[in-house]
This record gives C-alpha cells, sequence and structure tokens, in this order.
C-alpha cells in the first residue's frame, strides 16, 4: 500500500490561471473548517455606485481564493476520487450540549482532596510466593489468599476453641457491611444535597431562577397528585401544563429499533407470564398421587398377606 | 405497519401459549433468521426481519399483507386467531388431537368434534386446553379446544363433544373474500 500525494497545484493547467484572482490576498483562513474570513475594509464608492455587483464580486474573487487554497492542499487518491487532506480546525466552536454537572464527592473523595492523597493504581496481578505465579490481586483464586490455606499458623493472641477461619470470614463479612452502610450514607448525602433547596431560602439571583422554575414545576407535580382523586376534579390554573404521563411506555416510532432487542423484550414478557401461570398439571397429579397411593396398599396387603401364611405354617411345624 | 404494544403483545401470547406452550419463544427467537411480530390494520403478522424492513416503503394506507396473518384484534381488544396461523401451531403443538376418517368432513364444514370421531389425543391433555387437530395420517385440519381432559374422555359416550371448534382449513373456502 503506497500513497500518493499529489499537490494539485502541480496538476493546474496554465487555463485556469485566468480564474485567479489579481492583486494581495489579505483572507484568513481556517481550512480545516472550510471557511475564510475577508477582514478588510469595504471600499465605499464603489459599494454605493452598485451594491449587488459589488458583493458579488467580492464574493466570487473571496471564494475563488478559499478555493484555489484548497487545492493546494496534499491529496490522497481514492478509487472514488480524490480528496484534500484538510488541516486542523483553528476557529473555536462552541460545544452543543451544556457542559456535564460533577458527581457528587463522596466523603472519602472529599477528604483525600484536603489531605492531598492521591489514588494509587494496584496492578491487577500479584506474584504470589507460594505458587510461585502471578495471580490476581482480588477477587477468586487471589495472590497470597490465607483463607484458601488448609492450615493457619498459630498466634499468640489466638483464644484456645477459636475457628480462625470462621474469624477471618467473620472480619471480611463486617468489612463488607461497613462499606456498604457508607455507600449508603454517600448516596443519601448526595440527594440530600441536591434537595437542598427544599426548606430553605431562596436567592433569586439570575442563575438560580432556572433551577428554582424546574424545582416548582417538580413540586407542583406532586402536589397535584396529592389529593384523594389524584387531581381528578381538581381545578386547573390558567396556563397549566399537564404533568407528565408515567408508566406508559411510546411505541417507538414505525419498525424501529433492531428486532433482536424486540425479541429479547418479548422473551422477558413471556417468562413473566410463566412464572405467574400454575405449572402444575392438578388432574395428572391427582391421578398420579391415586395410583401410587393403591400401589402403596396392595403391596402392604400382600406383604401382610404373607406373613400371615409364614406365621401359619411356623405354627403348624 | 408497526409494532406490537405490551398490553396486546401479552394478549396475543397469552392465547398463543394456549396452544403451544412454551414453545413461543422458538417462535420469536429463531436460529435461522430474526422473525417479528407486527399490526397492520388490526391483524398480527409473523414476519421475517427483512420482509418487514422491504415493507417498511409502503404507505400504511396501502399495504395488504404480509408474511403469515396470526389472527386480529377485536375492537373490545381481545385476540382472536386466524387459519393461516395453523403451520406454526401443528409444528409446535404442545397437545394434539387426531380425527378419524369418518368424522374429517364434519369438522372441516365447522362442526364441533364428538367422541365418536376421536381417533387419538395426546396424554394428559387438561379440559379447556387449545389442542390442534390432525387427520390420521398427521395432515393438520384445525384446531379448537377440548372440553374434557383425557381422562374424562374415556369414559364418554360417543355423542359427547370432545372439542369446540376454533378454526379449520374449510375456512380457506368459507371465508375466502373475508380473508
Amino acid at each position: 500500500m503506497t500513497e500518493q500525494v499529489v499537490n494539485a497545484s502541480d496538476i493546474l493547467t496554465k487555463k485556469l490561471d485566468g480564474h485567479l484572482v489579481e492583486g494581495e490576498d489579505t483572507l484568513k483562513y481556517d481550512l480545516g473548517n472550510l471557511t475564510a474570513y475577508d477582514e478588510s475594509s469595504i471600499n465605499k464608492t464603489e459599494y454605493r455606485s452598485s451594491p449587488n455587483q459589488y458583493i458579488k464580486k467580492l464574493s466570487r474573487d473571496n471564494v475563488q481564493l478559499l478555493i484555489s487554497r484548497l487545492f493546494q492542499l496534499p491529496i490522497k487518491e481514492i478509487e472514488e476520487g480524490s480528496l484534500a487532506l484538510l488541516p486542523r480546525c483553528t476557529t473555536l466552536i462552541p460545544r452543543e450540549k451544556s457542559l456535564p454537572t460533577s458527581k457528587p464527592k463522596t466523603r472519602w473523595e472529599a477528604f483525600a482532596e484536603i489531605k492531598g492523597i492521591k489514588k494509587k493504581k494496584k496492578s491487577s496481578m500479584e506474584w504470589d510466593k507460594e505458587h510461585e505465579e502471578y495471580r490476581p490481586t482480588f477477587g477468586y483464586k487471589k495472590a497470597n489468599d490465607v483463607a484458601n490455606d488448609w492450615a493457619m499458623i498459630a498466634r499468640p493472641d489466638d483464644k484456645v476453641g477459636e475457628d480462625p477461619f470462621k474469624k477471618l470470614e467473620d472480619e471480611k463479612n463486617e468489612r463488607v457491611a461497613k462499606q456498604k452502610k457508607r455507600e449508603q450514607r454517600n448516596f443519601d448525602e448526595a440527594s440530600m444535597r441536591q434537595m437542598s433547596n427544599v426548606g430553605k431560602t431562596l436567592s433569586f439571583d439570575k442563575d438560580s431562577r432556572g433551577q428554582i422554575k424546574s424545582d416548582m414545576e417538580k413540586v407542583f407535580d406532586v402536589a397535584k397528585l396529592s389529593t384523594a382523586s389524584l387531581g381528578k376534579f381538581d381545578k386547573r390554573v390558567e396556563n397549566e401544563k399537564d404533568a407528565p404521563k408515567r408508566g406508559k411506555k411510546k411505541l417507538a416510532g414505525l419498525g424501529a429499533g433492531d428486532v433482536s432487542q424486540e425479541s429479547e423484550n418479548n422473551t422477558k414478557l413471556i417468562d413473566r407470564m410463566f412464572k405467574k401461570e400454575n405449572v402444575l398439571n392438578v388432574d395428572k397429579a391427582t391421578r398420579q398421587f391415586v395410583k401410587a397411593e393403591e400401589r402403596e396398599n396392595y403391596s402392604k396387603k400382600r406383604s401382610f398377606g404373607g406373613k400371615d401364611k409364614n406365621s401359619q405354617k411356623k405354627f403348624k411345624k | 405497519m408497526r409494532p406490537m404494544t405490551e398490553e396486546e403483545s401479552k394478549t396475543f401470547f397469552e392465547k398463543l401459549i394456549k396452544f403451544i406452550g412454551k414453545n413461543v419463544t422458538l417462535l420469536i427467537q429463531r436460529k435461522d433468521e430474526p422473525f417479528c411480530f407486527r399490526i397492520q390494520k388490526n391483524k398480527v403478522y409473523y414476519v421475517s426481519e427483512e420482509l418487514m424492513k422491504r415493507s417498511q416503503n409502503i404507505p400504511r394506507d396501502e399495504l395488504c399483507s404480509l408474511g403469515t396473518c396470526f389472527g386480529r384484534f377485536t375492537k373490545t381488544g381481545k385476540f382472536k386467531l386466524n387459519i393461516t396461523c395453523l403451520d406454526y401451531l401443528a409444528q409446535y403443538a404442545k397437545y394434539k388431537v387426531w380425527v378419524k376418517p369418518s368424522s374429517e368432513m364434519s369438522w372441516v364444514y365447522g362442526n364441533n368434534l364428538l367422541k365418536a370421531g376421536l381417533g387419538r389425543i395426546t396424554e394428559d391433555t387438561p379440559a379447556n386446553q387449545g389442542v390442534v387437530l390432525f387427520t390420521m395420517n398427521d395432515v393438520a385440519i384445525g384446531f379448537g379446544v377440548t372440553s374434557k381432559s383425557t381422562h374424562e374422555c374415556r369414559k364418554l359416550d360417543p355423542q359427547a363433544l370432545v372439542v369446540y371448534h376454533y378454526g379449520d382449513v374449510g375456512e380457506y373456502l368459507r371465508d375466502e373474500d373475508t380473508m
């Protein structure tokens, strides 16, 4: 694979030179965006005499300049034709979406920031001395796992009758439970922070206006549903918006989405239906039960009968 | 043409499960080619993905039919199976009934099946269970609902009803213009 890079100016014949613009090139180019900016001032006398023609001529010249610049770029040949390789954009264009909001910090993250503690990356594999190979640092078959050994070295502070393995497991469970508690606390605190406007004096400066408005709307939506009739018979306020509908999902347009997703959803639905349904075939079960009982009775009778006969024989002897 | 809503698919699958049980999943997740159910003017069609995508180019009003019709939704929201789905039902049927040659004709004219016409029946068929009917040489001729379980059938007199009529292949002739 060899990429041919041809300078377009070499290809341009002399005939095309007639189109090129005379005079100085004062444009500022941003070829990555296919744009050029003309910052030179307007020739007022020419503009007043015939504004339309002047604008047309100026724009034609500028477009010509831009296009001849584009042809000077390195060109890449592909099967369908030739492509100009554009340089990087220089003009900054504002982003379409608003900036992402940062996640609320956990207690540890906040503390670590104050103390200047940084996360250290631990490698996922660790050397296991006993097995003499690399093993995962955490999880199943982890390196240097004490709990997996069949024996443990006794320590002077061990009590008699205490199971060291059980102790290890208990400690681990305790640690996990504690972490879970912390996570819950972090979650609660974060949600409290989001609800922090409730019950506080509001500041009506320009920045918080949007926030206040959306908060009010949310609270209003909740309040509307909080009557016995779920707000069905309430008077409507002027310009009141309907509360957002919940529960029912919209169809995602005509034939939208892929079929595999749809079939998966349907299988889930069917599974749910089968869970509800009584799988037991009552008829069959009762019949089997009755038959089994009959068989048992029959075998009992036989065995009893046999014993009686035997005993009789014994007596006869 | 549109996919089914959750409610619609629920009523639809409930009906299908009556006949083919858990095999419904085999219809939805096919190994050879992705298939799906689509609704067009109250009728439910079973279509391959490719055909479905092609028919998207046809406006709703002008699309008469596509794939295999499984049945239709009534105005009250119930689902009725159509005889055109017999191939799939016969393929996956859980409970089957074989009809004696003497009463094949009676069934195909739209009558219920009597004990006298009952050739064979799957063991342990419960009452009120959807069944697919076959001739004695295994040609599917319709489907219906049992009125008695297999066990009860043994003691019945020959004039008693065994299978309620639901759909039969005679409909291809009788209801030709409305199909």
